[in-house]
C-alpha cells in the first residue's frame, strides 16, 4: 500500500512537471493550431539563463523565473513577428518546419554561449523531501509542480476574464468577426506568443534544479510537451494540467509495476490509445457546430 | 450621411463591385435588394473596411473612409453584423456583448457594465440569460445578441446584412421590432436583404443592384410598385441597367 | 612511343616494326604497374617518405559529446606538439588532421574514408566512443590502415577479427567489475553485502559489464534484490529510486553512461535512501561529480577508471603537468585516453622505423608499451591485457585503492555514510 502511495504521489508530482513545461505550448498549438517546435529549446534557453543568475549572482532559479519572464516575452513577440506571421501567410503548416529549424539554430546559440559542459542548479531544495509517514515528497517536484498550479491558473484568468482573453478567444475562433470588433488577429498572435514564451520562464527554471541539461535536452521536451497537449485536448489550459499528471502517473506505474524499460515509451502509447478512443482529447468537450444561421 | 460615389471593388482579380453610387440619409431605414451575386454583401464589407475599395470614394458625414481599417472605421460611428459567424461561440452571452465595445474598453468596466444594463431592456435576453455561451443559441437569439452587441458603441450607422437569413416567422418579427428600435434611438440603419418583402416593408429608402452596380433607387414605396423590379431580379434588361451578366 | 606500334593489328611489312612495339607495351604495362603499386596507400608504404607525418583523425568535435571530445581533443594536440618538440616521428614532424562528425557514425565513417583515399593520411588515430570506432574501425580494417582508438571500449567491438585494431585503455568494459570483486572477495564474510540491487542504463558500454558484476557477486552469495535496465532517454529516476529503496539493498551497482548517474544519486538522496557501498560506472570519475550531487554526498562511492593523475606510472605526472600548463585546467580522463593512444603509435612507429601498417600492427601484438596507464599489451583481436584501476572518493579526492601498483592509499572505506543535507 505504501509503495502504491509512494508511486502516486511521484506519478502526480512529475506530470505537474510536464505540465509546467506544456504550458506555453497549449496556447501556440490550441489557440492557433501553430506547433511550436521551438518549446524545447525556449525551456533549456530558460534554464540557462536561471542557471547564470543562479552562478553569477547567486539567485535561486524560482525567482530568477519570474526576472526572466519580460525578456522571454520579448522574445515571443519577436518569434511571432520576425518568423511565424510571415511564414503562416505562406502557408500554415510551413510553421512547423520554420520553428523546427530555429530550434536547431537556438542548440548552437546557446552551446557557443555556454558552452557544452552539462549544468544543472543546486539551490538547497534540489535534494531534500518531506516526509509524511514513511512517504517521501521531493521537493524540488513539489515547487515544480507549484509554480505548474500557479502558472495555469494565472493563463487561465487572462484568458477567461481579460480583454486580451477575450480578444484572443474570439480572434482564434472567427478572425473576420473579430475584425468587425477591431480586434486585430496579428496583434493577438504577438501577444499569445509572448504569453507562451514567457511562461516557458517557469518551465526552463524547474528544469534547471531538477534536471542535468546540456544544450541538446531539447529533444526530450519538444516530444513529451506535445503528447501533453494532445492528450489534453486542443487549447485546454486546464486539461493540459490534468493530462500532464495523467502521464507522470502512468509513467510511474509503468515503472513500478509492469517494468522499468517502458516507463519512456508511455507517453507514446497513451496518444494511441486515448486518440484512438476520443479523438479530441481527454478533456475538451466537443461543443455544438457553429451553424450557418 | 453615407456618401458613396463610383465605387469599384473586388476579390482577387474579380471585380465584384462596378461604379456603385449610394446615398443613405441620417435617421433613415434603408435596404439594398438584388439577386445573387450582385455585390450587395460587397457594398457593406467595403464600407466597414474588411474590403479595400479599388477605386471610388465612401464618406460617413464628410469624413472618407473608404481603405481605413476596421478598428477606424468603428470608431468613426460605423458597426457591421455579417451575415453569418459574427458571434464568438466560445465566449458567454455577456461576453459577446462586451466585446463589441472592444476599441473603447479602457474606458472602464463601470461604465461597459453601465451600458450592458441599458442593452438589457431593449434586448431581454441579455438579462436573462447572460452566462450562456453563445454557441448554445438559437438562429433569431443569436441575432439579437449580435444587434446588442452592435450597439455597445452607440453607433451613427449600423450595417445589417441579411439579417433574417434562417430564421423562423415568429423570429422575424422579433428582428423587425429590434431594427425599429435601433432607428428609433436615432441610428441610421443600411440593410441588405434577400427577404425582399420584409425588407421593403421596413425601410424608408431602397436600392435595386445587379452584377455590381445600381440598378434602382428610390423610396421603398415606390420601388415596392416598381413594375421592373422582378425584371432585375429575373434577369430581362431593365431601364437603366446593361444586360445581367 | 606511337600507336601504330602499340597496335598488334598490323600490315606484313609493320609486323617487323609491331614486334619492336609488343616490346614497348611490355615494358610500358611494366611500368604502369610498378608505378600503381609505389602509390597505392592502400598497403604498407606512403607514397611519399619525407616532410610532415599526416595523422587523420575524425572527432565529434560538435554535437551531444562534444565536451567530453574537446578535452579529448587536447589530449593528442599535447602528445603531437611534445612529439614533434623532441625532433618529430623518425625524423619527420606531425600533423595532426582532425575532421568533425558532430557524432553522427555515417558521417564519421566517410570522414575517415575521406582521410585515407582523398587526403591520403600517412597514419590513422581513432576517435570517442564505441559507436563511432566500430564503424571507423571496419574502414580502417579494409583500407589495411593501423586504427589505436582511445576510448569506446566495448567488447562487440573486439569480436570482428580485425588484426589492426588496438585499444589505448588498461582493459575493455568485460574487465570493468574485476577489481571491485576481487576487494568484495578480500573482504571477511561478515564484512561482505549481504544483498545487492543493479541498475543500468540499456547502453553496449554499461550493461554487459553490470551483467558481470551480477554473475560474479551472486557466485559469492550475494543475493540479488532488484535487477533492472532503463531505456537510454530515462530522465527521471525517483521511482527507480524508491523500488530500489524499497528492496533495501546493502549494495548497490549502477551501469550509468552520461547524466543519468548524477540523476539515479539525486534520486537516491530524495528518497533518502543510502546503501552501505555504492559502485557507479562513468559518472564518479568527472570533476562536477561532488558538485552535482552535493559535496559530502560522494564519500566512498565507487567507480572504475582507466587513467588517474596520480597513478605513479612513469610520464603520467610529467603528462598531467604539461597539460595544465598549455590548457589551463587540469586533464580529463578522456584527454589521457587520446594521449596514450599517441604513445602507442609513437612506440611503433620509433620501434619499426618506417610507416608500414602491417608492421607496426605486427610490432604491437608482439610487444608491450609503456604509457600513463601502465604498461599495454594486447592479444590477437586488440583486446589489452591490463586492468582497470578501482576508485574511490575519499574526502574530496578520487583515490586510486586498487591494484596496488597503482594505488594511491592504501585505505578503502567500507562503509557509505548516509547522505548529508
Amino acid at each position: 500500500m505504501t509503495e502504491l502511495l509512494q508511486t502516486l504521489i511521484f506519478g502526480a508530482l512529475i506530470g505537474g512537471v510536464y505540465a509546467l513545461m506544456a504550458t506555453g505550448l497549449t496556447l501556440t498549438f490550441g489557440v492557433m493550431k501553430i506547433v511550436n517546435m521551438t518549446q524545447g529549446a525556449l525551456l533549456v534557453l530558460s534554464a540557462y539563463l536561471c542557471y547564470s543568475l543562479w552562478v553569477h549572482f547567486g539567485i535561486d532559479p524560482i525567482l530568477g523565473a519570474f526576472l526572466i519572464t519580460a525578456p522571454m516575452g520579448l522574445l515571443g513577440v519577436a518569434l511571432y513577428k520576425l518568423v511565424i506571421e510571415r511564414v503562416q501567410r505562406i502557408d500554415h503548416g510551413l510553421t512547423i518546419v520554420a520553428t523546427f529549424a530555429l530550434a536547431m539554430i537556438a542548440e548552437g546559440l546557446i552551446a557557443l554561449a555556454w558552452g557544452p559542459n552539462t549544468r544543472a542548479t543546486t539551490p538547497p531544495y534540489f535534494n531534500r523531501s518531506f516526509r509524511i509517514g514513511s512517504l517521501v515528497v521531493p521537493q524540488a517536484q513539489l515547487y515544480a509542480c507549484l509554480l505548474a498550479i500557479g502558472v495555469t491558473v494565472v493563463l487561465q484568468l487572462v484568458i477567461k476574464r481579460s480583454w486580451l482573453g477575450y480578444a484572443i478567444t474570439a480572434a482564434s475562433e472567427n478572425p473576420e468577426g473579430a475584425r468587425l470588433v477591431g480586434v486585430e488577429p496579428v496583434r493577438v498572435g504577438a501577444w499569445i506568443f509572448a504569453i507562451s514564451v514567457a511562461s516557458t520562464a517557469f518551465g526552463g527554471a524547474a528544469l534547471s534544479f531538477l534536471f542535468q541539461f546540456v544544450p541538446d535536452s531539447q529533444d526530450v521536451w519538444i516530444g513529451l510537451t506535445l503528447s501533453v497537449v494532445i492528450l489534453g485536448g486542443l487549447g485546454s489550459l486546464a486539461g493540459a494540467f490534468a493530462a500532464g499528471l495523467l502521464l507522470g502517473v502512468a509513467e510511474a506505474m509503468t515503472t513500478t509495476y509492469v517494468s522499468v524499460r517502458w516507463a519512456t515509451a508511455v507517453p507514446t502509447l497513451m496518444i494511441l490509445i486515448v486518440l484512438t478512443i476520443r479523438p479530441q482529447g481527454l478533456f475538451t468537450r466537443a461543443t455544438r457546430q457553429d451553424l450557418a444561421t | 450621411m453615407i456618401h458613396i460615389d463610383g465605387l469599384w471593388a473586388g476579390y482577387g482579380g474579380l471585380d465584384i463591385l462596378r461604379g456603385v453610387d449610394l446615398k443613405v440619409e441620417q435617421g433613415t431605414i434603408n435596404c439594398i435588394v438584388g439577386p445573387n451575386g450582385a455585390g450587395k454583401s460587397t457594398v457593406l464589407k467595403t464600407i466597414s473596411g474588411i474590403l479595400a475599395p479599388r477605386a471610388g470614394s465612401i464618406a460617413v458625414d464628410g469624413v472618407q473612409l473608404g481603405g481605413e481599417p476596421p478598428a477606424a472605421i468603428l470608431r468613426a460611428g460605423v458597426v457591421q453584423v455579417p451575415q453569418r459567424h459574427g458571434l464568438f461561440t466560445k465566449l458567454t452571452v455577456r461576453e459577446n456583448v462586451l466585446m463589441g465595445a472592444y476599441i473603447i474598453r479602457r474606458r472602464g468596466r463601470k461604465q461597459m457594465d453601465g451600458r450592458y444594463e441599458e442593452l438589457a431592456e431593449i434586448f431581454p435576453l441579455l438579462a436573462e440569460r447572460p452566462h450562456v455561451l453563445a454557441g448554445s443559441l438559437s438562429g433569431g437569439q443569436r441575432r439579437m445578441v449580435e444587434f446588442a452587441r452592435a450597439m455597445m458603441l452607440d453607433p451613427k450607422i449600423v450595417l445589417l446584412d441579411e439579417p433574417t437569413l434562417g430564421l423562423d416567422p415568429i423570429s422575424l418579427a422579433i428582428i423587425r421590432d429590434s431594427i425599429l428600435v435601433m432607428n428609433g434611438a436615432g441610428t441610421t440603419i443600411l440593410m441588405v436583404e434577400q427577404n425582399v418583402r420584409f425588407g421593403l416593408s421596413l425601410a424608408h429608402h431602397a436600392t435595386v443592384m445587379s452584377a455590381g452596380s445600381v440598378a434602382l433607387a428610390g423610396s421603398a414605396q415606390d420601388i415596392a410598385d416598381n413594375p421592373h423590379l422582378m425584371d432585375v431580379f429575373f434577369g430581362a434588361a431593365s431601364p437603366r441597367t446593361e444586360p445581367a451578366a | 612511343m606511337s600507336e601504330q606500334d602499340a597496335r598488334p593489328r598490323q600490315r606484313p611489312s609493320k609486323w617487323v616494326a609491331g614486334r619492336r612495339g609488343i616490346a614497348a607495351v611490355g615494358v610500358a604495362t611494366l611500368a604502369t604497374m610498378v608505378l600503381a603499386a609505389c602509390s597505392s596507400s592502400n598497403s604498407g608504404s606512403s607514397g611519399n617518405t619525407s616532410g610532415p607525418l599526416k595523422i587523420g583523425m575524425s572527432l565529434p568535435l560538435t554535437g551531444p559529446v562534444a565536451d567530453v571530445s574537446k578535452s579529448g581533443y587536447e589530449g593528442y594536440r599535447l602528445w603531437a606538439s611534445q612529439v614533434n618538440a623532441s625532433g618529430g616521428l623518425i625524423g619527420r614532424q606531425v600533423t595532426l588532421k582532425v575532421l568533425d562528425d558532430g557524432f553522427q557514425p555515417a558521417q564519421s565513417g566517410s570522414n575517415y574514408t575521406r582521410l585515407i583515399t582523398q587526403d591520403k593520411v600517412d597514419l590513422l588515430l581513432g576517435t570517442f566512443s564505441s559507436l563511432l570506432n566500430a564503424p571507423d574501425s571496419a574502414i580502417a580494417a579494409r583500407q589495411g590502415m593501423l586504427y589505436i582508438e582511445p576510448s569506446g571500449g566495448a567488447a562487440t567491438l573486439f569480436t570482428r577479427g580485425f588484426k589492426n585494431l588496438f585499444f589505448a585503455q588498461p582493459a575493455t568494459t568485460t574487465d570493468l567489475p574485476n577489481q571491485f570483486v576481487e576487494w568484495v572477495t578480500s573482504l571477511p564474510a561478515d564484512q561482505r553485502p549481504k544483498t545487492a540491487a543493479y541498475v543500468t542504463q540499456d547502453d553496449p558500454s554499461a550493461s554487459p559489464a553490470v551483467a558481470i558484476f551480477k554473475t560474479k557477486l551472486e557466485a559469492l552469495g550475494i543475493r540479488t534484490v532488484y535487477n533492472e535496465t532503463y531505456a537510454p532517454e530515462e530522465s527521471n529516476f525517483d521511482t527507480i529510486a524508491a523500488a530500489v529503496s524499497h528492496a533495501s539493498p546493502e549494495l548497490v551497482i549502477h551501469g550509468a553512461v552520461a547524466t543519468d548517474g548524477v540523476q539515479f544519486v539525486r534520486s537516491l538522496e530524495k528518497v533518502s535512501f543510502s546503501p552501505k557501498m555504492l559502485f557507479q560506472t562513468k559518472s564518479p570519475s568527472d570533476e562536477t561529480y561532488p558538485s552535482a550531487i552535493g559535496t559530502k554526498n560522494a564519500q566512498a562511492v565507487f567507480t572504475s577508471v582507466a587513467w588517474s593523475p596520480q597513478a605513479k606510472y612513469p610520464g603520467n605526472a610529467e603528462f598531467v603537468a604539461a597539460y595544465t600548463k598549455m590548457f589551463g585546467h587540469a586533464p580529463s580522463e578522456d584527454a589521457a585516453n587520446s594521449y596514450t593512444a599517441g604513445q602507442v603509435l609513437a612506440a611503433a612507429v620509433k620501434a619499426v622505423g618506417r610507416i608500414d601498417q602491417k608492421a607496426l600492427a605486427d610490432w604491437l601484438h608482439s610487444h608491450t608499451v609503456d604509457t600513463i596507464v601502465g604498461p599495454l599489451k594486447w592479444d590477437s583481436t586488440g583486446v589489452p591485457q591490463g586492468t582497470m584501476l578501482l576508485a574511490q572518493w575519499q574526502n574530496g579526492t578520487l583515490q586510486i585503492v586498487a591494484p596496488k601498483s597503482a594505488a594511491t592509499t592504501q585505505e578503502v572505506l567500507n562503509l557509505k555514510p548516509a547522505w548529508a543535507s
